[in-house]
């Protein structure tokens, strides 16, 4: 979806079309990767190979909600697109609504898990200002939701391709923060198609919205 | 902010968006193209490593350098280009956001970000803002958008960080207050 940027609803329209209900975030983290990277122009592959500037210049960053339902389940947002030519030509990111609608339930029975976005290129990592977002998040969401399998931070994800050709299958992995945590961390599918978490960085909290983020090397 | 002497000597600042308008004695560079990215062999500290200086606090006297609000105000003035009428979303005005500053020797690392306290609580956005490289005369030497790699495909990146040296400025702070104090 696109916006005015004058006009940004307040909410943003739930769930992503063609997409179920999931029965863990997990499940729906998987399933959005794919779909996020697969948008035109949603990655300009890695920054050494032939061609990169082209690419990048021409790349965009979509951002969606995950969230959960009173149904005990968790469903994706619609994908917002935000960059905005009438302004500077240049900026990238992604702003979208802080809350979602999903005509299925009351407005205000919605809990807020994911803040899902991608990264055009590679190698990439969470960003500063990812981490930021987040701190925003939590002011305006609370930084935890209770859900059934318990109380759950809230988090930003960014998913990732090493390639810049599209396809239903694009991810390589993504990268994790979560409200309150001391890691930003990797996870990336190994040759079996088993998940690894690695550490990407180490996050340390000064107050409320200051902290230090050290990306690991 | 105190200065140390010499250019070996690395500052992180945090300055809130309202500071660039203060300088207003400093030359402009022409606007650079959307497409412009400058020299690309040069790399961005990371702007976060240290906790920032909080330039703006209320009831406390600073003394900010010349060139340091020349930098400031060049990267803003590229971001976000003065003089237009049209009208704007929140996010499109200078005073939304603060600027993260690291002086490196003769550069200045500046990471525009958006103020979490500036435009409410209506979105979240992700990766907006800007990083600009800006030389101590006041020219930008690069700009970068969203979650750019660094410049990994350059054969000898030009690290224009001093090893062993001390890191960090940032100017950071409310618009009201910032603008009272300068």
């Amino acid at each position: 979806m696109r916006f005015d940027p004058l006009r940004m609803p307040a909410r943003l329209e739930g769930p992503m079309p063609g997409t179920p209900l999931f029965d863990t975030a997990w499940d729906a983290l998987l399933a959005a990767c794919p779909l996020i990277l697969a948008q035109p122009n949603a990655s300009a592959g890695n920054a050494g190979a032939t061609s990169f500037d082209v690419r990048w210049r021409m790349s965009k960053e979509y951002c969606a909600w995950l969230y959960y339902v009173p149904d005990e389940r968790y469903a994706l947002s619609k994908l917002v697109e935000s960059s905005d030519p009438t302004r500077n030509g240049f900026e990238q990111g992604c702003r979208a609504p802080a809350f979602v609608e999903d005509s299925r339930y009351p407005p205000d029975s919605l809990k807020y898990l994911y803040f899902l976005h991608n990264h055009p290129a590679t190698p990439t990592n969470l960003s500063e200002r990812d981490i930021a977002a987040l701190a925003k998040m939590a002011r305006i969401h609370g930084g935890y939701i209770e859900t059934k399998a318990g109380r759950l931070p809230i988090g930003v994800i960014a998913f990732y391709s090493n390639s810049s050709a599209a396809s239903p299958t694009s991810c390589d992995g993504f990268y994790e923060y979560t409200y309150g945590g001391a890691e930003v961390v990797r996870w990336t599918p190994d040759e079996e198609g088993h998940w690894q978490r690695t550490r990407a960085g180490t996050v340390t909290w000064t107050s409320g919205t200051e902290f230090r983020f050290v990306p690991t090397r | 902010m105190p200065r140390q002497g010499d250019a070996m000597h690395l500052r992180h600042l945090a300055v809130a968006g309202g500071v660039w308008l203060f300088a207003s004695c400093v030359r402009s560079q022409s606007a650079l193209p959307a497409s412009w990215e400058g020299d690309r062999s040069i790399v961005f500290p990371p702007f976060y490593a240290q906790s920032a200086l909080q330039v703006g606090a209320e009831a406390k006297v600073y003394a900010l350098d010349g060139r340091l609000l020349q930098a400031v105000r060049a990267a803003m003035d590229d971001f976000i280009p003065p003089g237009s009428r049209e009208e704007r979303p929140c996010w499109g005005k200078p005073e939304s956001y603060r600027s993260r500053v690291i002086r490196e020797g003769d550069i200045f690392f500046i990471l525009i970000h958006e103020d979490p306290d500036a435009c409410g609580a209506q979105y979240v956005g992700v990766d907006t803002g800007a990083r600009y490289a800006v030389s101590i005369d006041g020219r930008i030497l690069r700009r970068s958008v969203g979650a750019e790699p660094d410049a990994i495909q350059v054969p000898e990146p030009v690290d224009a960080g001093i090893p062993g040296a001390e890191r960090m400025l940032e100017p950071e702070s409310h618009l009201q207050v910032d603008g009272g104090t300068l």
